[in-house]
């Protein structure tokens, strides 16, 4: 009865989680060896015109979100005499403007990241803190996707040891894996 | 065959890697309720004098080498200023917590201020520890190999558990929902998000 019980949480929590734990691996790999993928992102430019002598980017940045249907957060703000550049920025995509103040000319240069670029910026969304809707249904996945690793830990643990024939095998690789990593956790953590 | 051998590399895997997966889950936990990183701070001081005709940075290059302090890098010029006081000062990052030290010349001596990481904080730090960390501590580079040994896993495990299921009970609906839910949930995410 305990051994179905966890035998099906080990499947459905792995089964739930799976597309996740892929993409932290992925991007994982991709921050480990940035060397082996080309990360350039792919970039387009749009003009706009909007009234001239605008000296505030925040307003600038606002007219872009409601005219020109750019989201994100406002950040790199330069102040030049003669134009105004910032960025606006969102998970995956850099908008950078530059806005002309005498004639009201703007550059919209969009860097949108490609396949490894989201993968990346995925891996370091987390939590209820975010600027955006989905920010929340997303946090929701990724702290099941957190309680789902100590489950699937404990649930595996549980289903090896339950596997006679595998005992002195396994139990062997959890002491030496358990040794090196504790043994290095309690190393470093003391370091002076 | 293959199913019997999937099925035992996946579970020595799992095995292999218990702990990182337990570091992984507090990581993640930790960004989900965006605790705070830093804990107490310690503050010493210790009896230094700076030798002749440095610059600011030879200078704390100098300090750095007095303390030779662990799981640190030497100063960049990045690092080094001079603080209000004009003392010479920089910053180094620990995965066990910033440190700042102040080169107090007219006194001969060093403040060293020790801000310690919470335990949350500090496995979050050994989560994002890889093969590419530039530190040269031994201790970091044995633990950057297991990191690198357990995303490879990740990856290994996160696909061989579908094989398993769908080579043992692909039919179970429980196990369909629980894969279709998740999927979709990522899929749709990914599409929002892009």
């Amino acid at each position: 009865m305990l051994y179905k019980l966890f035998r099906d949480t080990h499947l459905l929590f792995g089964l739930f989680c799976c597309l996740f734990l892929l993409m932290y691996g992925v991007s994982a790999v991709q921050m480990a060896h940035n060397k082996w993928f080309n990360l350039r992102p792919d970039v387009t430019t749009v003009d706009v015109t909007l009234p001239a002598q605008q000296a505030d980017a925040r307003a600038v940045a606002r007219e872009l979100m409601e005219g020109s249907g750019l989201s994100g957060d406002l950040s790199g703000v330069h102040a030049a005499p003669e134009n105004l550049s910032f960025n606006i920025v969102r998970p995956g995509t850099v908008d950078q403007v530059t806005y002309s103040l005498a004639t009201g000319e703007t550059m919209i240069r969009e860097n949108r990241a490609g396949f490894m670029g989201m993968m990346n910026r995925l891996h370091h969304a987390a939590g209820f803190a975010g600027t955006y809707w989905w920010d929340n249904p997303w946090g929701v996945f990724i702290a099941i996707v957190s309680a789902g690793l100590f489950v699937m830990g404990i649930t595996g643990i549980y289903l090896w040891f339950r596997i006679h024939t595998e005992r002195v095998m396994g139990a062997i690789l959890l002491i030496l894996s358990l040794g090196y990593s504790l043994t290095l956790l309690v190393l470093i953590r003391t370091a002076h | 065959m293959l199913t019997r051998w999937t099925k035992k590399i996946h579970m020595y895997a799992g095995l292999l890697n218990f702990t990182i997966l337990m570091v992984f889950g507090v990581a993640g936990m930790r960004a989900t309720l965006q605790t705070d990183r830093l804990g107490a701070t310690d503050v010493l001081t210790r009896p230094f004098r700076v030798p002749p005709n440095l610059d600011d940075l030879q200078a704390a290059q100098s300090a750095y080498q007095f303390l030779n302090p662990a799981l640190s890098q030497p100063p960049t010029q990045r690092s080094v200023h001079r603080d209000a006081q004009n003392d010479v000062t920089f910053d180094m990052g620990t995965i066990n917590g910033p440190r700042t030290v102040t080169l107090i010349e007219n006194q001969n001596e060093l403040r060293i201020e020790t801000h310690h990481n919470r335990l949350s904080a500090f496995i979050d730090n050994m989560h994002a520890t890889t093969v590419n960390t530039t530190n040269p501590d031994i201790r970091i580079r044995m633990w950057s190999w297991y990191t690198e040994f357990s995303i490879w896993s990740l990856i290994f495990m996160s696909l061989s558990g579908v094989y398993l299921w769908l080579a043992s009970r692909p039919g179970y609906r429980w196990a369909q929902i629980c894969f279709g839910v998740g999927s979709a949930g990522f899929v749709l995410l990914y599409i929002l998000v892009r």
